[in-house]
């Protein structure tokens, strides 16, 4: 298709490059998801799911339980790691000389998308916001200092914006053949169709798809992502002086094959269809690629205590367990349904915890089932456990008050003691002819529990800071 | 050194001339012999008395070649001009001799007219080039050549075609099923100050065996070996066997030679992994594990280890550490439109080779710098654990407590050691000015 002088063309480069940048924006968050995943299974992890959204992608992944730390920090990393690598083969690959026009073009275009999500999209960017995105949440698993992150997200930066300006030089240089760009303003006007123009589109596109979805906000959010506003500004009217070496200032002479456009056009709606279709944009009930005949449940992510004193000197304690946190809900769905394929993490977490909790050593555990109807709190409520079930001498756990003559019974919140989270619901009982006096909980600020006739302490947990480290329960 | 030479057709008046009396020649006992590499002209290997191997271009071995004593710089000029077809300064000789030449010691300046040297260019089929390791330090021969020869000749036999199949076969079954815990649950293993001794002593024996390993390749392709003696490379205690004359055969039988260590370390794993069936020793998993640790260190191709130059001969690129460098930088500059093309892969044949020339060179870069960030971050904290080490040292009681805080201790101290060797050989060569002497 050849068409006349003026506008039209630049227009024309703009709707081919808005498709170009799409597919090409959408391909490598699928892989750049696909990275995380691959790293989790090559340490040792599993990798059950993967979805790519309005809002970019997800990944979700689970180490067994005991797993250090840095192995998720790996994990966390290998996605930009991707988009790094995946830009240096870009590099390389022109460097190395492709023949093919389309394909220089192709590959720059690669590696400057790739080197861009490096800078925006894993977080990279700002480097003093602390925690944010993948980027921060691995080096501050780490346990670097604040400085040392910052200057890493700085070196980083350095080198993602160094990639940024070659690629976009590499293809403005070979745009710059079939458009003129003498002056700042010609120049402006080739950015503004090869980035600018498809750049609003399709995060304005996206953007409307997200507020549709309930996501809250948009791809950006001016009030808490003016760094990247302006970064993005800064970008687009830096990047005319990117384009060094003018060819031309004869008039335009841009012919695109119809063949072409057309066939771009193909693959971008063919992305956004599939994507629709097999992900959706929900992200509480997600479609996606389910990669795990069931989900893998190795860690304890979300618990509730059910702990009752007996008239017959004993203490019955019931772990309820889920493997999945608040956000997999849809995971705990799948899983419900079915018995665990094993039971070795639950056991190993309720003999490693109950002794926290109960702070004894003599306790035994009697029993565990796939409880598919309980009531279980993460969050909000909803149904299914894995429950086990332990007793303990109440003599072993219990002391004396001095002040009240009753019993003293000791509850410890062992994910809350180390920093980690907090229990999301306990519940102590007492059978007849035991009776609750009091209640004190550490640290005061600690909220208190809603007491039910003398025979029942339930505390509800939403939040880290309400939550308490220690309760002391005083009953007779 | 690999030395590029383009030489240009006019003189070089920047460069003075150095008086007529002085003359070059090529110092006795170098051997010169064809390279089998991937370059797109043909590629020597000087070799010095010492042992150290040099990568030439045709052009500049010519030179070499030409350095007799006899002749003198305006001679060698006349005669690469003619060679070269094009006009070639006295200067410029002068400026390539004294960069590349005398600079690696393989010429000695002579007064004109000086006896003339008794080197000539070895047939291909004669020749014995050499293979060092500059970064090695603390050379210790364990072995006598003459023993290590009479070791290795024992072992050919693991290089026929059928014993390899079933020995990789038996190596790849064996790791499967102990870390699959086939057939025996693996235990957390909980050693003492004793028990690493022995474990240790364990390891050791099976990095001298990676060493025959090397040494038996060599000798399956009747090629001389020197001596199996102890080193350091960069501050990691290793063996190592004298494989100078490998240079001479192929690139697919160094290959060989390369992944021979490897792959006699881990023959050692089969009768270990046996006996852990039969008695679920825990000697017998640490050694495993120590070895499969080791083998990975040894293919990493980052490093000078086994994994590098098995690249380095699969692929024919010579001196892919240097040259990956020089491409690195020379990428980022072309895409920054800094120059125009990038010279280093002018010298290489091959699409594929050029791409993983660069793909080497730019991971690399980013490996290392990584890896110098992590260690420089690392190091305070080592240097505060040197500090409480060596007070725990002298308040230690007992022989077993004194060796554990010694081990500590020397680790980090190695640490250290690792991290200021490593950014010398990098961090502090990007400082460096380039020193060599100029004519006079």
């Amino acid at each position: 298709m050849k068409l006349g002088t003026g506008k039209r063309q630049y227009l024309l480069l703009a709707l081919l490059m808005t498709f170009v940048l799409y597919s090409i924006y959408e391909a490598l968050t699928f892989f750049h998801e696909l990275g995380h995943g691959v790293a989790a299974v090559s340490l040792g992890g599993y990798f059950p799911f993967v979805q790519v959204d309005a809002d970019g992608g997800r990944s979700i992944f689970f180490f067994p339980l005991g797993s250090p730390s840095w192995k998720e920090a790996l994990v966390l990393l290998s996605g930009p790691v991707f988009n790094f690598l995946a830009a240096v083969f870009a590099l390389v690959v022109v460097a190395v000389g492709v023949k093919s026009r389309s394909w220089r073009l192709f590959w720059a275009l690669l590696g400057g998308v790739s080197s861009l999500m490096v800078i925006n999209v894993t977080g990279v960017f700002p480097p003093w916001w602390r925690n944010y995105k993948e980027t921060g949440q691995a080096l501050e698993m780490l346990g670097f200092p604040f400085a040392f992150v910052v200057a890493v997200k700085c070196v980083w930066l350095v080198l993602g914006a160094l990639l940024v300006i070659s690629f976009f030089r590499l293809y403005f240089r070979e745009v710059s053949a079939d458009f003129p760009t003498g002056s700042y303003r010609q120049r402006l006007a080739l950015v503004s169709s090869v980035l600018i123009a498809p750049g609003v589109v399709i995060m304005g596109a996206l953007s409307v798809v997200m507020l549709n979805s309930g996501f809250g906000e948009g791809v950006i959010n001016p009030r808490r992502h003016w760094p990247h506003l302006i970064l993005l500004l800064l970008t687009f009217a830096l990047m005319p002086f990117v384009i060094t070496s003018a060819r031309s200032d004869k008039p335009i002479s841009f012919a695109l094959p119809r063949k072409q456009l057309l066939a771009w056009a193909c693959v971008a709606i063919a992305i956004a269809v599939s994507q629709a279709i097999v992900f959706g944009n929900d992200r509480r009930d997600p479609r996606g690629l389910f990669l795990m005949k069931s989900p893998p449940e190795v860690n304890i992510e979300a618990c509730n205590v059910s702990v009752t004193l007996g008239s017959d000197d004993k203490v019955h304690v019931r772990l309820l367990m889920r493997p999945f946190s608040q956000g997999h809900e849809f995971l705990w769905e799948r899983a419900n349904g079915r018995e665990p394929s094993e039971w070795k993490y639950y056991e190993q977490f309720a003999r490693t915890n109950l002794r926290v909790l109960l702070g004894t050593d003599d306790f035994s555990i009697v029993g565990r089932h796939a409880d598919r109807s309980a009531k279980f709190f993460n969050g909000t409520w909803g149904i299914g456990a894995r429950v086990i079930e332990a007793e303990a001498r109440m003599s072993s756990l219990v002391t004396g008050d001095s002040n009240s003559g009753g019993r003293v019974l000791k509850l410890v919140d062992f994910w809350r003691t180390r920093g980690v989270g907090y229990i999301d619901f306990t519940e102590m009982n007492v059978d007849d002819g035991l009776e609750i006096k009091s209640v004190r909980v550490d640290p005061s600020s600690a909220n208190p529990p809603a007491m039910r006739s003398g025979k029942q302490l339930q505390w509800t947990n939403t939040s880290l800071a309400t939550t308490f480290a220690t309760a002391y329960v005083t009953f007779d | 050194m690999t030395a590029a030479m383009n030489l240009p057709v006019t003189s070089d008046p920047s460069v003075s001339l150095a008086p007529q009396a002085a003359t070059f020649r090529m110092r006795p006992g170098l051997q010169l012999m064809p390279l089998d590499s991937s370059a797109t002209t043909p590629q020597f290997v000087a070799r010095d008395s010492n042992g150290k191997s040099y990568v030439l271009s045709e052009s500049l071995k010519d030179i070499l070649v030409m350095l007799d004593g006899e002749r003198d710089l305006e001679q060698v000029a006349r005669d690469v001009s003619r060679r070269e077809g094009a006009i070639v300064s006295e200067a410029r000789i002068r400026e390539v001799i004294e960069r590349y030449l005398v600079a690696h010691g393989l010429v000695e300046e002579t007064p004109r007219g000086g006896p003339p040297t008794d080197v000539t260019v070895l047939p291909d089929d004669a020749t014995r080039a050499g293979r060092s390791k500059f970064d090695f330090i603390f050379r210790i021969p364990l072995i006598k050549p003459a023993a290590a020869v009479w070791l290795a000749d024992r072992f050919t036999w693991l290089y026929r075609p059928l014993i390899a199949l079933l020995a990789v076969a038996g190596i790849v079954f064996s790791h499967v099923a102990f870390y699959g815990e086939w057939f025996r649950q693996r235990d957390v293993l909980s050693f003492g100050a004793t028990e690493y001794v022995i474990a240790y002593g364990l390891v050791l024996c099976t990095a001298i065996f990676h060493e025959i390993g090397h040494a038996a390749a060599c000798r399956t392709f009747k090629c001389e070996h020197g001596a199996i003696g102890f080193l350091l490379y960069i501050i990691f205690p290793a063996f190592y066997v004298n494989l100078s004359n490998a240079w001479r055969l192929s690139g697919r039988q160094r290959a060989i030679i390369d992944v021979g260590g490897v792959y006699f370390q881990l023959i050692t794993t089969l009768p270990l992994f046996l006996v852990y069936l039969l008695t679920g020793n825990a000697y017998c998993a640490a050694v495993i594990y120590s070895v499969d640790v080791m083998v990975l260190i040894s293919l990493n191709p980052f490093l000078k280890f086994d994994g590098y130059w098995l690249l380095v001969d699969l692929t024919g690129l010579v001196n892919l550490q240097r040259r990956g460098l020089r491409v690195g930088k020379e990428v980022v500059l072309w895409s920054l439109g800094v120059i125009k093309d990038i010279p280093t892969f002018k010298d290489v044949k091959g699409a594929w080779r050029k791409f993983l020339l660069a793909f080497y060179s730019l991971v690399t870069i980013a490996f290392f710098s990584t890896f110098l960030l992590l260690l420089l971050v690392l190091a305070p904290n080592k240097v505060w654990e040197i500090i409480t080490g060596a007070r725990n040292l002298t308040a230690s009681s007992g022989a077993a407590s004194f060796l554990m805080s010694l081990g500590r201790l020397l680790l980090n101290v190695f640490f250290l050691l690792f991290v200021y060797r490593l950014l010398k050989s990098t961090l502090f060569k990007v400082f460096k000015k380039r020193t060599w002497r100029k004519a006079t």
